[in-house]
């Protein structure tokens, strides 16, 4: 696929599982569009975040 | 013990082929991680074994992947990664009169299987009363390594793998029941004129089809062609 490489395949799964506390099994049997709008959504939420940490 | 729930989608795709629909799932992360393996692999050949095993993966009935045609694998695959992924792809090109970089964004949904025109050519008269029938080469040729290791004789060991029958006025000799060596020693007594049949039915192949159209920068218009799945994702 174009839109994405192995290495940033690996590096996905890792923050997932790492920082989130996603499981791997789970996120491999997403459909891949679902995995994508997760994480657009994960980065909206942290930039919200970071957003509002910078404010207070 | 309850019997399991189908957690995804179930996509029907109508086989270019033969005509007759299957169901399908589209195909998940996991499956997508193989894909990706293939194409660090960097051979056409070991992305489309990767192709053919995320087909077998998601295909729900009694599809045999194995006996699809090339270009079958080709189509369903597009289908699945329309339902798993998303129908746009974005592919630049660089364009050889200007050396602009162009951009494109292609809708897989509009790609669809071109078929040689005329009549189909799979039945190969050799005299009035002998001749051959041929098929697509199936999927099981990325399996064959007899085949990809005969790089000078590539073409003539695969029309052999795609010879089905053969035919006088007395009988119809279905190639399985032969060695290879007699379909080798049979292809090999054919003359020229309809050796070059074979080869064209070959090389003029149904392929997936989509066609870009624009004008560079120097006013030119300017067409390109995409045929094969490497066109539209650029795996290597």
């Amino acid at each position: 696929m174009n839109y994405i490489t192995l290495e940033e395949y690996y590096r996905r799964q890792f923050s997932f599982g790492q920082h989130h506390k996603y499981s791997i099994t789970d996120l491999e049997q997403m459909l891949p569009f679902e995995l994508d709008i997760l994480n657009d959504m994960l980065i909206d939420w942290l930039e919200e975040q970071e957003k509002k940490r910078n404010t207070l | 013990m309850p019997l399991p729930k189908i957690q995804y989608p179930i996509i029907k795709i109508t086989i270019p082929s033969t005509k007759k629909e299957h169901s399908f799932r589209p195909f998940q992360v996991k499956e997508e991680k193989i894909l990706l393996m293939a194409k660090e692999s960097a051979t056409d050949r070991d992305i489309m074994i990767a192709v053919k095993q995320i087909i077998n993966n998601c295909n729900l009935d009694d599809l045999d992947v194995e006996k699809l045609a090339t270009f079958d694998l080709e189509y369903i695959f597009i289908k699945l990664r329309v339902a798993s992924v998303g129908n746009e792809v974005n592919i630049a090109y660089v364009d050889d009169e200007d050396q602009q970089r162009v951009s494109f964004t292609i809708d897989l949904n509009k790609i669809e299987v071109k078929w040689p025109d005329g009549e189909r050519r799979n039945i190969i008269k050799i005299t009035d009363t002998t001749g051959m029938v041929l098929n697509y080469p199936a999927a099981s040729v990325y399996n064959d390594d007899k085949l990809f290791e005969s790089a000078d004789d590539f073409l003539f060991q695969l029309i052999i793998r795609c010879v089905e029958s053969v035919y006088d006025e007395d009988a119809v000799y279905n190639s399985k029941d032969y060695t290879r060596k007699e379909l080798e020693d049979f292809v090999e007594q054919l003359d020229v004129k309809t050796f070059n049949k074979v080869t064209e039915f070959l090389t003029d192949m149904p392929t997936l089809y989509y066609k870009i159209e624009y004008k560079n920068t120097k006013g030119t218009e300017r067409t390109i062609e995409l045929r094969t799945l490497n066109d539209f994702f650029t795996f290597r």
